[in-house]
């Protein structure tokens, strides 16, 4: 267990040696909030309504989704998995005593620690700011639900890019595979689009796949839009065992195919 | 003099695109993969007006089909910059590794090989969808007009050079910072957010942020009201020159001074 905290730490301390850096994502962060508040804003204030979403609804569904591609911004998963297994280092990683996985997932915990500390503060303030526009969960039970939906979205968001990652075992360039994942991925979350605006043959894909966990379902819990259903944490949980052994399974048949290409 | 130096970047410009090729054909499924990503990245952008003029008829007074004037013009800008320009993504990798000793030591003007050292011809796929969307607009819009068209493509043209300026401008700072990934988020979030028409920002501080300091509106709405509005705006259209001649003339200084200040890592 030491072990893996000391690569969680050394992922923090690397990320924090360079502050400007930190200073200008902030920036960034902070023009997507002021874009989002100005066009959900001059669609609404023509005295329109898209669907069932209240402009404070939308605004909200929007900061909560930009929230969470903030924690996880720059944890390139699948592209640092595939960078490690096409440029030769994860030799280094197979010859140590350690889970590859839970090496890879202990730098995602130090990232994910890291943007907490380094994006809380400008979270914190654009919720004060937006206070009279934001929809929120009206009691405390459905925040400590939302809390565990939330950290199952981000096991299961490193198990999914960690399997699209492996994929570089059997190709020498995936990096156009991973980008279409992305996108493909980031639409399927609700990262561009409400998934409850979309037709209802659209329910039926997204609902037995596991990407509405990642983003939509804890973000429309967060706003109040939803109640607490037992199936928001029974899914994912399951996808969480499922994609763990897919990707343990992916990772020793791909060590079979690994050549050290490129040492 | 100028002719023999214009020949002799034209021809490194002319190989430089030979190389982006060549490693393009070196990875086809790679390639494949980016193409079809970058189809699915437009397919969406232009899902989410549609699914938003599903329940709306305008934006901040844009109708359907001028907004897709925004969208078109907008991919065609940033298709140009993948393009063409896609190196100024990497130059904070660069400076971190050290790797941007090789590319300055060569005898040709720095700014010019970090520009198109790299491009990404599969992005020309978003240029494609633009000229589509472009074409949409016009036809839906006021129709095809030789007089508003010519002065699109110039304000289009003007639009590439502003973002280019403005995004030299921005990883010069990598000289200092070192670690420069927070500025390719900030130029991405910048540059997506030039796909809106800039009235959206009902406030006029923001809206002067967004128009005069980075140069949004500049990229796509300005090209796109010329393409769809029957009377055209002198006052924007001349200020698009002023904006596109001064952004590139002072980040071809600041590039200048920002380069004096490099201390490579691999020294």
């Amino acid at each position: 267990m030491g072990k893996y905290l000391a690569v969680a730490a050394n992922s923090i301390k690397k990320n924090l040696a360079y502050r400007m850096n930190n200073f200008i994502t902030m920036v960034s962060v902070f023009i997507s909030f002021i874009v989002l508040f100005y066009f959900w804003n001059s669609i609404y204030r023509q005295g329109n309504q898209i669907g069932t979403y209240s402009l404070e609804e939308m605004i909200s569904y929007y900061v909560f989704v930009t929230i969470f591609h903030l924690l996880v911004i720059g944890d390139n998963t699948a592209w640092s998995v595939g960078d490690e297994i096409n440029n030769g280092q994860i030799t280094s990683s197979v010859l140590r005593p350690i889970n590859y996985l839970k090496y890879k997932f202990s730098q995602h915990m130090g990232n994910l620690a890291y943007r907490l500390m380094i994006f809380l503060p400008i979270i914190l303030v654009v919720l004060f700011v937006l206070r009279n526009y934001i929809t929120h969960a009206q009691n405390y039970t459905t925040y400590a639900i939302f809390a565990l939906c939330a950290m199952l979205s981000y096991g299961l968001y490193f198990l999914v890019y960690f399997i699209v990652g492996i994929v570089a075992f059997w190709t020498a360039e995936a990096k156009g595979f991973f980008y279409t994942c992305w996108v493909v991925i980031n639409f399927m979350q609700g990262g561009l689009i409400p998934l409850d605006l979309l037709p209802k043959w659209f329910s039926l894909i997204s609902d037995s796949l596991p990407f509405k966990y990642l983003f939509f379902v804890p973000v429309s819990l967060a706003s109040g839009r939803v109640n607490f259903d037992y199936k928001m944490i029974v899914v994912p949980v399951l996808w969480c065992i499922g994609m763990y052994f897919l990707a343990q399974l992916l990772y020793k048949k791909g060590l079979k195919k690994y050549e050290g290409y490129g040492l | 003099m100028v002719y023999k130096n214009f020949k002799k970047y034209f021809l490194i410009f002319l190989h430089l695109q030979k190389i982006n090729i060549m490693r393009w054909v070196a990875y086809p499924a790679s390639f494949f993969m980016n193409f079809v990503a970058t189809l699915l990245v437009m397919m969406l952008s232009i899902l989410f007006i549609k699914v938003n003029f599903g329940y709306i008829d305008s934006i901040a007074g844009w109708s359907y089909y001028q907004v897709l004037g925004v969208v078109g013009s907008y991919m065609i800008v940033e298709g140009i910059m993948w393009v063409l320009f896609s190196m100024l993504n990497a130059i904070n990798v660069h400076i971190k590794d050290g790797t941007l000793d090789g590319i300055l030591l060569k005898p040709i003007n720095s700014q010019f090989l970090v520009s198109f050292w790299k491009g990404d011809p599969e992005d020309s796929l978003r240029i494609v969808t633009g000229i589509i969307l472009i074409i949409l607009a016009m036809r839906n819009t006021i129709g095809f007009d030789l007089g508003h068209f010519i002065l699109f493509l110039m304000l289009l043209i003007n639009g590439v050079i502003a973002l280019y300026s403005f995004d030299i401008f921005f990883r010069s700072f990598s000289f200092w910072i070192i670690d420069g990934s927070g500025l390719w988020l900030l130029m991405e979030r910048i540059t997506i957010n030039s796909q809106y028409p800039v009235d959206i920002y009902y406030n006029k501080i923001v809206r002067g942020v967004f128009t005069f300091i980075v140069p949004l509106a500049f990229v796509a709405t300005v090209p796109a009201k010329i393409l769809t509005n029957i009377d055209i705006d002198w006052q924007f259209t001349a200020l698009s020159f002023v904006v596109a001649f001064v952004f590139f003339f002072g980040s071809r200084w600041f590039w200048e001074f920002s380069l004096k200040h490099y201390s490579s890592a691999s020294s």
